[in-house]
């Protein structure tokens, strides 16, 4: 079984837990999306990389916390494949078979289906979901409303806490989420992200050895966080503790999942001591892994300059100049279209979203839905609350919203193939196959010059026998786009097909001269090389 | 606020007072600060002039200018204001106001009789001699047309802005220096300009249904202005063949000084959320833009500051002017060490400079030894612009005290904030700063504007066995005030330069 993370987030979490008994994501408490797909299935369907997305929510309610972080962290990326798999396939199963009816399954079980119970906030929406806020007083009160509800029935939760302290901490009111991170930690000692929470108020409030102190106490508990590294780094440095701060990013520099940022950190911290060199070499590490980022090309250029290396400084300097230009263009289009409703709108979505997470995985599924469709009204930009209402959706058996956010997360993310595949797998299972077959071909004229649309259609006949001829076309298209050792095994699928075994034949050793280490396409091609003989054997 | 640092050079260079060596700092010295406004009979009030519509020219307002007008030896006050903007209603018209020092803290309101009443929307000042004639002069950069009033020599004063081709259009100014651009003897004048505001374009902002003042962003900048005394009274606008007008910024606080030793006056200006200027002067008169390459444009991560207040001075004793530039929350206030060559580091961190700076507007600063111990200590001027600002982020108030930071002799600066008596426990919105030794006791000591409110004057009762020395040059050949003059003390290890 193959694992994909999605491309619409970047720090992904937990599945194993499937949206209960989870762990925390910390100061971003996150819905994940986990791509699984059975690879010799999908690539013989045609779905080349996509088989379903189930969101991920953790909360630890009760948990040790340092090993419940260590848990989250050590899950990024590596999620057990039973669990996975256990939650695609039954989720398949409803989605598939029971078409937007209701599972039958119990309401307080948790798991997304069936909203019976209630923390109030189904009440507190009523029949306004749906109407947008006219102003920001009225969205203030509404989202004032969910905070207090959280805050009432999930009192003794430290995620419930932190969803609120850090929404109160993105709109300035410090002194509030700083009261609320403490009650967090006051529930649970261990609980590190509070901890974070706590390290960001004071390092706002300019205190610095107080921030330093906190996150230390958070790195303590969870170590392997480079967030919190990269925080208690600029912290250091900013006390003046530069030779501390570069000790640990030296040491931690390797779990930046976005490498540029540490080197960047590291750079401004050469830069400090006087340490040209290695600052040098450290910008040019975080240039190296993110072209486009501008204060590094700064700091390149001024290493430069403090070296002497006066013509590189004056070029990278000239390279800022124009990344900064472009920068600027763009912020200043943002503020003449800068919508304070908007704007407020988008930050309560995020907190809705997070807080149906909590919700969710509290066990008031009903509570996570509204919060989500509220905050997909609110925001229509945010991803995160269409994604878990898709998954939501569909654990309802209801196919045909889960197709209606899809296309919604489709047009938010154009260069995510996968959502369109989705939607052509979920019409094909309802029965729509020429509505897949439509999206699909949308999916390839939109993208003329990319494999993934061609192989997906071709895909598409092959699983339901149809146009094979055409699905022989498509893939050897894919293949003359992509030459992938997928790609061959889908043109050798459907040269099978049409019966043209020599074709057959010849893409698999496409695919195994690609992947000569692959059994699976190994013993394909010595089944298909021999069926051939066969059949050479048999026309003689 | 470039009001505060003009100021602070006007008085400290130009006016050639404020030159305070240490001669010996054996012991720490703890700087105590007093607040004396009540008994100083100060009754100025500062208004920006706004009356809720956030107009970006409101919450600039104001600087002040440390002089002695009347050459009794001692240093007098003016304070500016701003003025009504569109759709304020006032009974009585406010008016910058020049105050007398009687001595002994006592100062008397001399404005009508002076006849340096501007009712201008003021922003910055500065005072010199630029005809040469022994006295004093004043300019006042305005948002609208400035002045230059001329000192008489009897205690009053003439504006000849018109006249002398100073007027500067009905531009919104910011920061301003005397200085001579060519060493002809002549003192030229920098005009810095903030951004091109008209009341037409101007919107009232909301964040979270709070309003706010825009940002200096959402205008065009404006190119400073350089006018070269002609030496018969008038200046001609040489912006364009100096190399300046080539520079569309938001210029607000500035600093003239020759921070690469040649002999010839430089120019720093601060930008609002812009990178700054460093325009370096050729000997002739003409101006290099340099910043980016000197390392003073940004801070140390690239980002540009919404700077306020430039101060210069030599903080490390190395004899290189090191530059100070304040800035908007969520910014520290930057110390930009000159290490020779043009270069300069950002050092806000590794020497402490900018403790306490993090959450706060800050504004006017000074290079200043408060405890004669032989190194500068930094005071700066603090609050937010947003007088509702707790509203949206309440890690920072509309007024909060101000922050001083002891230098601590070895390249390090600590704050002292809470240490050093009622002066540092003032809460206002302070803008611009003035530092000299108002009572000719051999410390300095401070005057503050405060937006909205009245000024602040702190009396320096640091208790301290140092000595000091001041000392008043005059030019014969250069301009009468030795505006640019390097001044340099040695005694024994302690070496000094101004």
């Amino acid at each position: 079984m193959q694992k994909t993370q999605s491309d619409e987030t970047s720090d992904p979490v937990d599945i194993s837990a499937k949206g209960r008994s989870l762990t925390q994501t910390g100061s971003r408490l996150k819905i994940v999306l986990v791509l699984i797909m059975g690879a010799g299935t999908a690539a013989a369907a045609g779905y080349a990389s996509l088989a379903w997305l189930v969101p991920s929510w953790s909360v630890h309610e009760g948990m040790p916390g340092a090993s419940a972080h260590d848990d989250r962290e050590g899950v990024v990326g590596q999620v057990p494949d039973t669990a996975s798999e256990a939650s695609v396939s039954g989720l398949g199963e409803d989605s598939a078979s029971k078409p937007d009816r209701p599972s039958g399954r119990q309401p307080e079980s948790g798991d997304g289906i069936g909203p019976t119970r209630s923390i109030g906030l189904v009440a507190l929406f009523g029949d306004s979901i749906a109407e947008r806020p006219k102003t920001i007083a009225q969205l203030t009160r509404e989202v004032e409303g969910v905070a207090d509800c959280l805050l009432h029935r999930f009192s003794t939760s430290p995620d419930a806490l932190e969803v609120v302290a850090r929404f109160n901490f993105q709109l300035g009111r410090c002194d509030q989420a700083n009261r609320i991170w403490q009650k967090a930690v006051e529930l649970n000692p261990n609980y590190a992200y509070a901890y974070d929470g706590l390290g960001n108020v004071a390092a706002k409030k300019g205190e610095g050895k107080k921030a330093i102190s906190l996150f230390r106490k958070s790195l303590a508990l969870a170590p392997n966080r480079f967030d919190t590294h990269l925080a208690l780094a600029r912290a250091l440095i900013d006390v003046g503790k530069t030779r501390e701060a570069i000790e640990l990013l030296e040491q931690n520099i390797e779990r930046d999942s976005r490498p540029y940022r540490g080197r960047e950190l590291l750079g401004l911290a050469y830069m400090q001591v006087m340490d040209y060199k290695k600052a040098k070499e450290n910008y040019e590490a975080a240039v190296q892994a993110l072209p486009t980022f501008s204060n590094a090309l700064f700091g390149l250029a001024t290493a430069c300059a403090r070296l002497g290396e006066k013509d590189l400084s004056k070029e990278y300097f000239l390279k800022f100049h124009e990344l900064r230009g472009k920068e600027r263009v763009i912020a200043s289009g943002d503020r003449i279209h800068f919508d304070d409703l908007d704007v407020y709108s988008a930050y309560t979505a995020k907190m809705y979203t997070d807080s149906a997470v909590v919700c969710q995985a509290a066990g008031y599924p009903a509570d996570a839905m509204v919060l989500c469709r509220r905050a997909a009204m609110l925001d229509p930009n945010n991803v995160d609350a269409r994604q878990a209402l898709a998954w939501m959706y569909l654990k309802r058996g209801k196919p045909g919203e889960t197709i209606r956010m899809l296309e919604q997360l489709a047009k938010l993310r154009p260069k995510n193939f996968r959502f369109p595949m989705e939607i052509a797998r979920l019409y094909t299972q309802m029965g729509r196959v020429e509505d897949a077959e439509q999206r699909l071909i949308e999916l390839r004229d939109a993208n003329p010059n990319d494999a993934v649309g061609y192989g997906a259609l071709a895909g598409h006949f092959l699983r339901l026998n149809m146009k094979l001829d055409k699905a022989v076309e498509l893939a050897q298209t894919a293949v003359s786009l992509n030459a992938t050792p997928a790609n061959y095994l889908l043109l050798s699928t459907a040269c099978q097909r049409t019966g043209d075994l020599p074709g057959a034949v010849a893409a698999m050793a496409g695919a195994v001269k690609l992947d000569p280490k692959n059994i699976q396409y190994r013993q394909m091609y010595e089944l298909l090389k021999t069926k051939q003989s066969e059949q050479t054997e048999q026309s003689r | 606020m470039c009001p505060v640092l003009r100021f602070a050079l006007a008085v400290l260079l130009a006016w050639l007072l404020g030159w305070h060596a240490a001669i010996c700092a054996e012991l720490p010295c703890p700087i105590r600060l007093t607040d004396v406004t009540q008994e100083t009979g100060i009754s100025f009030q500062h208004t920006h002039g706004g009356s809720g519509l956030r107009y970006i020219v409101e919450y600039i307002a104001s600087g002040l200018a440390l002089l002695d007008y009347d050459q009794d030896g001692d240093v007098d006050i003016y304070f500016l204001s701003g003025a009504p903007l569109r759709g304020t209603q006032v009974d009585v018209r406010p008016r910058n106001a020049l105050y007398r020092n009687d001595g002994s803290f006592h100062f008397t309101d001399v404005t009508t009789q002076a006849g340096v009443g501007d009712a201008g929307h003021g922003l910055g000042v500065a005072a010199a001699d630029y005809d040469n004639d022994g006295d004093i002069d004043l300019y006042v950069n305005n948002f609208g047309p400035n002045v230059l009033y001329r000192n008489n020599g009897d205690g009053t004063f003439t504006d000849v802005a018109k006249q002398a081709g100073v007027v500067n259009g009905n531009k919104v100014g910011a920061g301003v220096c005397f200085l001579d651009i060519d060493k002809d003897g002549l003192l030229d004048l920098y005009v810095a300009n903030y951004v091109r505001f008209s009341y037409d374009t101007h919107t009232v902002h909301v964040t979270r249904g709070i309003p706010v003042y825009p940002s200096p962003l959402e205008y065009k900048g404006d190119p400073d202005t350089l006018f070269r005394n002609l030496g018969n009274g008038m200046f001609k606008d040489v912006s364009r063949e100096c190399g300046i007008a080539a520079h569309s910024g938001t210029g607000m606080g500035m600093v003239c000084a020759d921070y690469d030793n040649d002999g010839d006056t430089d120019v720093l200006v601060g930008n609002d959320v812009m990178s700054n200027f460093l325009f370096q002067n050729d000997g002739t008169g003409k101006f290099e833009e340099v910043a980016i390459y000197s390392g003073t444009a940004l801070d140390a991560n690239g980002n540009p500051h919404g700077s306020m207040g430039v101060g210069c001075g030599d903080y490390d004793n190395d004899g290189l002017l090191d530059f100070f530039i304040t800035s908007y929350g969520g910014e520290w206030a930057t110390l930009y060490r000159n290490l020779g060559d043009s270069l300069f580091a950002d050092v806000t961190r590794v020497t402490g400079a900018g403790q306490g700076t993090y959450p706060h507007v800050t504004w006017g600063n000074g290079f200043v030894d408060f405890d004669n111990d032989g190194d500068r200590d930094l005071f700066l001027a603090c609050g937010h612009l947003n007088d509702n600002i707790g509203l949206r982020n309440d890690t920072t108030t509309y007024r909060t005290a101000n922050i001083l930071q002891m230098n601590t002799g070895d390249g390090r600066f600590t704050s002292v904030s809470d240490a050093c008596g009622t002066g540092m426990q003032v809460k206002e919105s302070s803008r611009g700063v003035g530092f000299d030794d108002l009572d000719n006791d051999g410390d300095v000591d401070i005057v503050i504007l405060n937006s909205c409110a009245r000024p602040t004057i702190l009396r320096n009762d640091s208790r301290t066995e140092n000595h000091w020395l001041q000392i008043r040059l005059q030019g014969t050949k250069s301009n009468r005030d030795a505006v640019g003059s390097h001044v340099r003390v040695v005694a024994g290890d302690l070496d000094q330069m101004d």
